[in-house]
């Protein structure tokens, strides 16, 4: 195994939630030197040239400012990315048991391919909103990183169709086993107080209020291929972008106003208040700027990378993609192009891109969809909107400039 | 993409982040 490639495998591994994901990128970033800053302080406030903001623990804004270029007149250079993965997420009142045997409710967390979720050990992780004995209220992750929960496929025997016509009820079928059931069901306060307990040596816990936790994938991330040169791991979609964009930006020179903006929701149409189609990132921007008029200034002299997953061609189902347009792993980044605006790429964006990967020497793809197939979308076109100054019909030159550019992957199965 | 467990290429995670690199530090841009 390539030994850089080490610190994401072990990113990946140490990221199931998009909670986690934040903490993760925050701790690098303050290790590098960024303070911290608190959305709600006050904004006369001077900020540090580096520093970074975070929202609901799941969204992340990091900046590093160039001490010569003040925003208004330079512009920012933004990288985004997602942290949010589609998952199982646990119900509220998670605990349901019927046949001798407890299991786990759960919903679907965006456009998940339910399939690969049957007959794997999954653990537990995310987020638990608590009172403590002195009575503060405090979030605290948890991450019980073994198989403590398996949702095992009916057997062939029972349902003699199932390579053929197998559909999954969410409702029925998804509940996950955790254990046999004797006498009563399993406590779940009490699982996750035991969790507590174990990560939070000090942590007195008087209630458990709420918590936001999410079945994941035990396997860890790991290099395969006869030639070791793929990458095999969970939440690759999008993580693989927030890791890139973080080490970028710690690896850029100064000769820009750089920002990392990773948000959560971006499976569920980010539409929330930590989503890209939210206001944390405009607010951000404006703090940074000082008011509306410079932000609008800075905003027509900025250009935003919208960095998300491409699909590379499957050799099995090479007919699902376009013909001349069949990103290949290990072959570079790739442009994607949609005239619907499902990305925001346009000739300009397409044309900086290009300029980027041939000065340093990298090379790279483009990807459009089959025209009689829908095209998926992400960060880009919503964070190009969202961030758009006055007046709206200068969209196009004089806000965002938004690019997509992503490394292509394959589904391990197709949709 | 959506999947429990995905592939990707090694080498595309480097060539992304030297690009995304270069981005942050291009000036010459005329638009």
């Amino acid at each position: 195994m390539a030994k850089s490639i080490a610190p994401l495998l072990e990113f990946l591994d140490a990221s199931p939630t998009p909670f986690h994901a934040v903490a993760n990128v925050a701790a690098r970033l303050r290790a590098a030197g960024y303070a911290a800053v608190d959305e709600g302080a006050r904004w006369d406030e001077a900020l540090p040239d580096k520093c970074y903001f975070t929202r609901n623990g799941s969204s992340l804004v990091a900046v590093a400012l160039s001490p010569d270029r003040p925003p208004a007149e330079h512009g920012f250079r933004l990288v985004g990315g997602h942290t949010d993965s589609p998952c199982l997420r646990v119900k509220p009142n998670a605990i349901t048991h019927n046949n001798g045997y407890a299991k786990l409710a759960v919903e679907v967390y965006g456009g998940a391919l339910l399939n690969p979720w049957f007959d794997r050990g999954l653990g537990l992780a995310g987020r638990v909103t608590l009172q403590t004995a002195a009575g503060a209220i405090e979030n605290r992750l948890i991450n019980i990183d073994k198989p403590l929960a398996f949702i095992p496929s009916l057997a062939i025997h029972l349902d003699r169709d199932a390579n053929e016509n197998r559909s999954i009820n969410k409702q029925k079928e998804l509940p996950a086993v955790l254990c046999r059931v004797t006498k009563k069901a399993p406590d779940f306060e009490r699982v996750l107080r035991a969790q507590l307990a174990r990560q939070y040596r000090r942590l007195a816990v008087k209630t458990i209020l709420a918590f936001e936790l999410c079945l994941y994938d035990c396997q860890a991330a790991e290099v395969v291929g006869l030639k070791s040169e793929f990458i095999a791991s969970a939440r690759l979609d999008n993580l693989l972008s927030c890791h890139a964009g973080m080490e970028a930006l710690l690896a850029a020179r100064a000769k820009n106003n750089h920002i990392l903006v990773l948000n959560d929701h971006e499976e569920v149409g980010s539409a929330s208040a930590s989503g890209a189609d939210g206001p944390f990132l405009h607010s951000i921007l404006m703090r940074l700027c000082g008011g509306e008029a410079p932000l609008a200034g800075a905003l027509s002299r900025s250009m935003l990378v919208s960095a998300d997953n491409a699909h590379g061609v499957h050799p099995n189902y090479a007919h699902k993609h376009e013909p001349n347009h069949q990103p290949l792993l290990n072959d570079g980044p790739v442009i994607k192009v949609n005239s619907n605006q499902r990305y925001a790429t346009n000739s300009e964006t397409a044309a900086l891109f290009r300029q980027v990967c041939e000065r340093a020497g990298l090379p790279f793809q483009t990807i459009v969809v089959r025209s009689d197939m829908a095209c998926g979308s992400t960060i880009g076109p919503i964070t190009a909107a969202a961030s758009a100054s006055e007046p709206p019909t200068s969209a196009s030159r004089n806000s965002a400039c938004t690019q997509s550019a992503n490394s292509p992957a394959w589904k391990t199965n197709t949709r | 993409m959506h999947s429990i467990r995905e592939l990707a290429g090694v080498e595309d995670q480097h060539t992304l982040t030297a690009a995304l690199k270069g981005f942050y530090e291009m000036r010459d841009w005329p638009f």
